[in-house]
């Protein structure tokens, strides 16, 4: 898959420039990004050339006059849409040449006196416009448009003291206010430069998508690279120390106002800069010191008097970058202390999976992390990556193997034989472990990497993440086919006994079980996602909830077959699992339990959408949904169109558009009757949400995770009231004289109140009195 | 990619090679010719800009060189800028690079 971004119409072909992850080369995820603003670092500016060059002026201007007008003389391969792409950067334009710029920089003073107050203002400032960067706008419109910092970045500095406010003719004068810029506010300054580059250091070595997430370009300018963290740290103890000696100087609010502002960088700056291996290694986090100094910093606030003047858009006239001059992005202070807030508080709750419960537990607390609304900043989803995968290890100390089997033992619970660690000890080439071997590392080969795009997948944007899945399913379906064979073969191996059904003998198939399981849901977290997204438009929702329906039915066939067989092992009496605590059998306890988990979760979704069916079919039919005009489409198309993805996959099949129309609309049945349905099930639904939410943490595998589950069930149980409300509405309209019509009725989709996947349609009666007229 | 015979042979010698134009604001920029009008209106790919030190920043280098015999050197302040327009109107002087190899064949 190719990403291409963003305005790079212009040469950008001739420089494709791929930013694919050497380390995660994962074929799914690869960025291909196509931009004129990634050139830079590429293409060092050259000296200008100065010898070499004829001056061809007057023949140029000679032969450009015969030419006729509307007449060009080109490149044949330079094409009109790059013709337009340059149309961006018209040189003299004021709009779009950055060069036209006033060079306020140069006239800027970064050692004019200020109050301790202004200090404390810039600082505010500053840290909103950093966490505008953390939120996807550019270094351009934000941070490097502050002229302190462009001072101490312009010249290039390779090492701290070559960082400085004074500019070269500037004489030496060493008054308090001087010293307050240079020991408070320039620590500050280069400390929060270091934390970008630590910040963007990391984004980059993982899946993130440029431009749709954030921006990592720096138009050349080295955010301090060859710094070390530690000096900087050490930058702000002097400044701590400083402070203090000059305590008597200010007031007590602002001494503090200074003083938290630095201790909170510093602890920013501490946890930014550690690197993935030392949290893996236990390292203690400040994140927790951070938010308490985030408090004060925020109380203190007030105190500070905001410098305009230190900011210019100004700066872009010198950057590296072919995008014509953007305004400064102002993000409120409050709006950036809570984000940086929500930073703090996910940077410590991720570690949590550093303690390994299980891979069910890891999977769902991916599942819930991402979840959360707003999501978390791409910084953290960047994180969250390395801290899971990093140099061939999961969570720095596992191999892919391991958490795989696990991932196959707890859902299916297949002989002890298949998954045997042993076997590996195995060298006989006609022992049958030896070849049961050689197939199970085919398959932790093959279904390994589906299995860790899975969780990257997991950590991109939610509209990414839907995209990505639609791809996802393919290969885990042409996997689910190569894992059957697998699976055929290790039968022979293990020496498996049939199982009779009525429908002939039946076989395990665990990897495959596995494989197809994880299809299934992820087929189902597309069409949530579509709710969630709102990708559907209302008079789609019946549809697309009989979708969801079909796809968690086919789903808790499958779990109930994993069931049936994940009960055979291991084959003792009944009298033997009594006499001790065998960890077959306890790994066995597991797996059914969480079998049990996942079908109490699939029919209470089950039931729930099928009440949404009833109810958005009932709206329709009585008209009351409104449906937005389509003259160049039609529903068959449309249909087609949300299927796409699944068109290809081998099972579950998608239904035919005229027989899907007939499942969805139900025409045997009356209105009345559809929400009488609804109604029952609605019933039952709620009362397999309630037992969910009673369940404890172990059992729904939510151990790192409790609170998000607990907040989703709740959603769950929001919307299924809430549906609940809607369908008595209706059917009391539906029974009074005046009927169920749009002159009597008022329904709108209500998103807010309820699950993002479960949005509930708000019925309310119309006023039959006539309104007051004025 | 039209096959089309060229308007202007002359003109066309230079599409793809290195030019140094010269805008009224005295900037130079350097890139490769893509395509070109009537108007003079040019497009250049690769483009860096150049442009010379402010009078102030230069009065500023003489002041702490005072005493160095002979001028003072300063480096054209420079950065990359991509594909980009010259409008005719602006454009004062034209140069090509006469180079050993041609733009082309040095990727």
């Amino acid at each position: 898959m190719v990403q291409t971004s963003g305005n790079g119409l212009g040469d950008g072909i001739f420089l494709w420039h791929s930013i694919v992850n050497v380390a995660n080369p994962a074929k799914g995820l690869a960025r291909l990004i196509l931009r004129d603003d990634d050139i830079p670092a590429m293409h060092p500016t050259p000296p200008l050339p100065t010898d070499s060059f004829r001056d061809i002026t007057a023949e140029f201007f000679e032969a450009s006059e015969k030419l006729n007008v509307g007449q060009l003389v080109k490149d044949p391969y330079f094409t009109l849409l790059q013709a337009v792409g340059a149309l961006e950067a018209r040189i003299m334009d004021p709009k779009m040449d950055s060069g036209m710029l006033e060079a306020e920089y140069e006239s800027f003073d970064a050692l004019q006196p200020r109050l301790p107050e202004e200090v404390v203002g810039i600082m505010d400032q500053l840290l909103s416009h950093e966490m505008a960067w953390h939120m996807g706008s550019a270094l351009s419109q934000t941070l490097f448009t502050c002229l302190y910092i462009d001072r101490l970045l312009s010249s290039s500095p390779k090492t701290l003291k070559e960082t400085t406010f004074a500019s070269s003719a500037e004489v030496e004068a060493d008054t308090k206010e001087r010293q307050l810029l240079e020991n408070v506010l320039r620590p500050y300054c280069l400390a929060l430069v270091k934390c970008c580059y630590c910040v963007n250091q990391q984004i980059m070595m993982e899946h993130i998508y440029e431009e749709e997430d954030f921006v990592t370009q720096t138009y050349n300018v080295s955010l301090l690279d060859s710094v070390e963290p530690n000096e900087v740290l050490n930058l702000l103890d002097d400044a701590l120390v400083w402070l203090e000696t000059s305590k008597d100087l200010y007031t007590e609010g602002i001494f503090n106002a200074l003083k938290y502002r630095i201790s909170h960088r510093r602890a920013l700056l501490h946890d930014l800069s550690r690197e993935t291996e030392e949290w893996h290694t236990g390292a203690v986090p400040e994140w927790d010191t951070s938010l308490e100094l985030l408090g004060k910093v925020e109380i203190t606030h007030k105190l500070g008097i905001p410098v305009s003047e230190a900011f210019s858009t100004s700066v872009q006239r010198k950057l590296a970058s072919q995008v014509p001059p953007r305004p400064i992005v102002e993000l409120s202070f409050e709006d950036a202390i809570s984000s940086l807030k929500k930073l703090c508080v996910e940077g410590k709750d991720m570690l949590k999976v550093l303690k390994y419960q299980g891979s069910t537990n890891l999977v769902n607390y991916f599942l819930s992390f991402m979840a959360r609304r707003p999501s978390p900043s791409p910084y953290i989803r960047s994180l969250l990556q390395s801290l899971f995968f990093k140099d061939m290890k999961i969570l720095g100390v596992m191999s892919v193997k391991q958490v795989l089997f696990d991932d196959v033992r707890e859902l299916c619970n297949p002989v002890e034989l298949l998954l045997d660690p042993r076997n590996e000890l195995v060298e006989a080439p006609h022992d049958p472990r030896f070849d049961i071997v050689k197939r199970t590392n085919w398959f932790v080969e093959r279904a390994g990497r589906s299995y860790l795009d899975l969780f990257r997948n997991i950590c991109q944007n939610r509209s990414r993440l839907r995209r990505n899945l639609c791809h996802a399913i393919l290969d885990w379906d042409s996997l689910q086919v190569e894992s059957e064979e697998i699976d055929s073969e290790l039968r022979e191996l293990t020496k498996e006994d049939a199982q009779v059904t009525p429908n002939g003998p039946s076989y395990s198939f665990p990897l495959s079980s596995w494989v197809y399981l994880y299809k299934l849901r992820q087929m189902e977290w597309i069409i949530l996602l579509g709710f969630e997204l709102e990708v559907y438009q209302p008079h789609e929702f019946a549809g697309m909830y009989w979708y969801l329906q079909h796809y968690v039915r086919t789903k808790i066939g499958h779990i109930e077959r994993i069931r049936g067989f994940a009960a055979l092992n291991p084959k003792l009496s009944s009298k033997q699992k009594k006499k001790k605590v065998i960890p077959a059998v306890e790994q066995q306890q597991k797996a059914l339990s969480q079998l049990t988990f996942y079908l109490l979760e699939a029919s209470a979704i089950q039931e729930l959408s099928g009440a949404m069916i009833n109810a958005y079919t009932a709206l329709a039919r009585l008209d009351l949904l409104k449906k937005p005009p389509q003259p160049y489409s039609s529903d068959s198309l449309r249909y087609d169109l949300r299927m796409k993805p699944f068109f290809t996959i081998g099972c579950p099949e998608v239904v035919p558009f005229d027989i899907f129309e007939t499942l969805v609309d139900n025409p045997e049945t009356q209105t009345l009757e559809l929400l009488e349905i609804a109604s029952e099930s609605i019933t039952q639904a709620r009362k397999d949400f309630d037992q969910l939410s009673k369940l404890d943490a172990n059992t729904a595998r939510v151990v790192l995770c409790e609170d998000a589950f607990r907040t989703n069930s709740r959603e769950m149980l929001r919307s299924c009231i809430g549906l609940g409300v809607a369908v008595a509405v209706l059917t009391k309209a539906l029974k009074s004289p005046g009927g169920a019509t749009n002159e009597t009725l008022d329904v709108e989709i209500d998103k807010a109140r309820y699950h993002p996947s479960f949005p509930v349609p708000s019925i309310k009666n119309k006023k039959q009195t006539p309104q007051k007229k004025r | 990619m039209d096959d089309s015979p060229t308007p202007s042979p002359f003109l066309q010698s230079f599409i793809s090679q290195t030019l140094r134009i010269t805008t009224t604001d005295t900037r130079v920029f350097v890139g490769e010719l893509k395509c070109t009008d009537k108007a003079k209106n040019l497009i250049l790919s690769r483009t860096h800009e150049y442009r010379y030190p402010a009078a102030s920043e230069l009065a500023a280098v003489v002041e702490k060189e005072k005493g160095t015999v002979g001028g003072v050197k300063m480096a054209l302040k420079s950065r990359y800028i991509g594909l980009v327009v010259v409008p005719g109107e602006y454009v004062v002087k034209v140069e090509v690079e006469d180079g050993p190899l041609k733009p082309a064949e040095r990727y």
